[in-house]
């Protein structure tokens, strides 16, 4: 059986028409989404789990959704009440000094499973950007 | 004469893979800049754009009413699904064209030339054993993040680690340690053994690797053409005896084209159109038309 010979950049060219093409085709089609927003996400129980905290949340979305009170939020970051709730936790990286999303993430599930309460000041954890 | 034109053919094919890798790597490296400095508006992570995301998160998706795991989006089995199609239609040339990491991987392999390092040549039946780790790899992590609901890797993903930037960004050794060791590994690893991820160790490759075996396009050695010289073992990347396939060069192969551009036979070695399973096939001699 023979093989017919072919152009030698087809090899690259349908690599890269298939995923450019996927790409296009799921734009047009209102497929594509790189990100969660909007996307709350759950433990295996179906709760939402702390660890699905990310930059885009704002105060009073991680307040809501996580069901810890807005006062303690702001304790649990050290912020004063002059940051708005409507701000973006990615945002209070340049508001409050030594914030990090991973510290709101460890805290959250620390006050959730009672091992911190806002008497004891700002939860002190690691820190790191998402 | 002929010998300059075979130089400057392949010259001309490797300066456009160049190209072609380069906007990949820097699509991803701008897309990782812009995701750390651009604030009060939604910058993706590299993490939307990995087509083995795809592949994590497609089991949950399936059997959890179309959820993703966290940290992957549509976008990844979007990606995943072009991979897949590009795969069968042409191989691995994502590989050798498009994967930042393989364009990392190819820079590391110049910078080794230039700095006059030794290349470390593993016996080949090493070299075969250990290539089976890309498909351990794939298996445990894909087992690893189906059982856990999570991105089980991307703690210590070496891509991850080296294009997210965060070891620029926010640099916490504290915290990342691992990942930037296993990092540091293989950037090591890949200084003296070329392309040593790629071989030894890349679950998308893996992937790749398997699906290939069914790929529409292969690059087949025509026995009878043949001058049996061995120069096209010489360039090729992921050291691939190309010198003594048949009829299909290995499914590993990365579609670099290295090989065809340095066969001094055109005839020889080429690209060509129809079912590869050259096992399958065993017994049954080919020829390119």
């Amino acid at each position: 059986m023979k093989a017919p010979r072919v152009n030698k950049y087809l090899m690259p060219l349908l690599v890269v028409v298939a995923l450019l093409g996927s790409v296009a085709i799921a734009k047009s089609a209102d497929a594509w989404q790189t990100s969660g927003r909007g996307q709350v996400v759950v433990d295996e129980s179906g709760q939402p789990d702390p660890a699905g905290i990310k930059g885009w949340m704002t105060l009073e979305g991680v307040s809501e959704t996580y069901g810890i009170p807005l006062d303690a939020l702001y304790a649990l970051i050290g912020a004063g009440r002059e940051v708005p709730p409507g701000t973006e936790m990615k945002m209070l990286e340049g508001l409050v000094p030594g914030f990090g999303v991973s510290t709101v993430r460890a805290g959250v599930a620390a006050y959730l499973e009672g091992s911190w309460s806002p008497e004891d000041g700002p939860y002190q954890g690691t820190k790191s950007h998402e | 004469m002929t010998r300059l034109r075979l130089v400057l053919r392949r010259k001309q094919t490797q300066v456009l893979r160049r190209v072609t890798q380069a906007a990949f790597a820097l699509f991803i490296l701008i897309t990782s800049i812009l995701h750390y400095t651009v604030t009060g508006k939604h910058m993706a992570s590299i993490d939307a754009y990995c087509p083995f995301g795809g592949f994590e998160t497609l089991w949950r998706w399936a059997t959890d009413g179309g959820k993703f795991i966290q940290m992957t989006h549509a976008s990844n089995l979007v990606l995943a699904l072009g991979l897949v199609a590009g795969v069968l239609l042409a191989g691995g040339a994502f590989c050798g064209w498009v994967c930042p990491f393989g364009t990392l991987q190819d820079l590391l392999g110049w910078a080794r030339k230039k700095l006059h390092l030794p290349e470390v040549r593993l016996p080949s039946r090493a070299d075969r054993i250990l290539t089976y780790g890309r498909y351990l790899s794939l298996v445990g992590i894909l087992a690893a993040t189906i059982a856990s609901v999570k991105m089980w890797f991307s703690g210590w993903d070496p891509y991850r680690t080296l294009f997210g930037l965060g070891w620029v960004f926010e640099f916490n050794l504290a915290e990342h340690w691992l990942a930037y060791l296993v990092a540091l590994a293989v950037v090591g690893a890949v200084l003296i053994v070329p392309r040593a991820w790629c071989r030894y160790a890349c679950p998308l490759g893996g992937a790749i690797s398997l699906l290939g075996n069914l790929s529409l396009l292969r690059i087949r050695r025509v026995e009878g053409e043949c001058l049996g010289c061995g120069v096209c073992n010489k360039p090729c990347p992921v050291k691939i005896d190309v010198a003594h396939a048949y009829p299909a060069v290995s499914a590993n192969c990365i579609g670099c084209l290295e090989c065809v551009e340095a066969c001094p036979h055109r005839p020889a070695l080429g690209v060509t159109l129809g079912p590869a399973l050259p096992k399958l096939r065993s017994g049954k001699r080919e020829s390119v038309a």
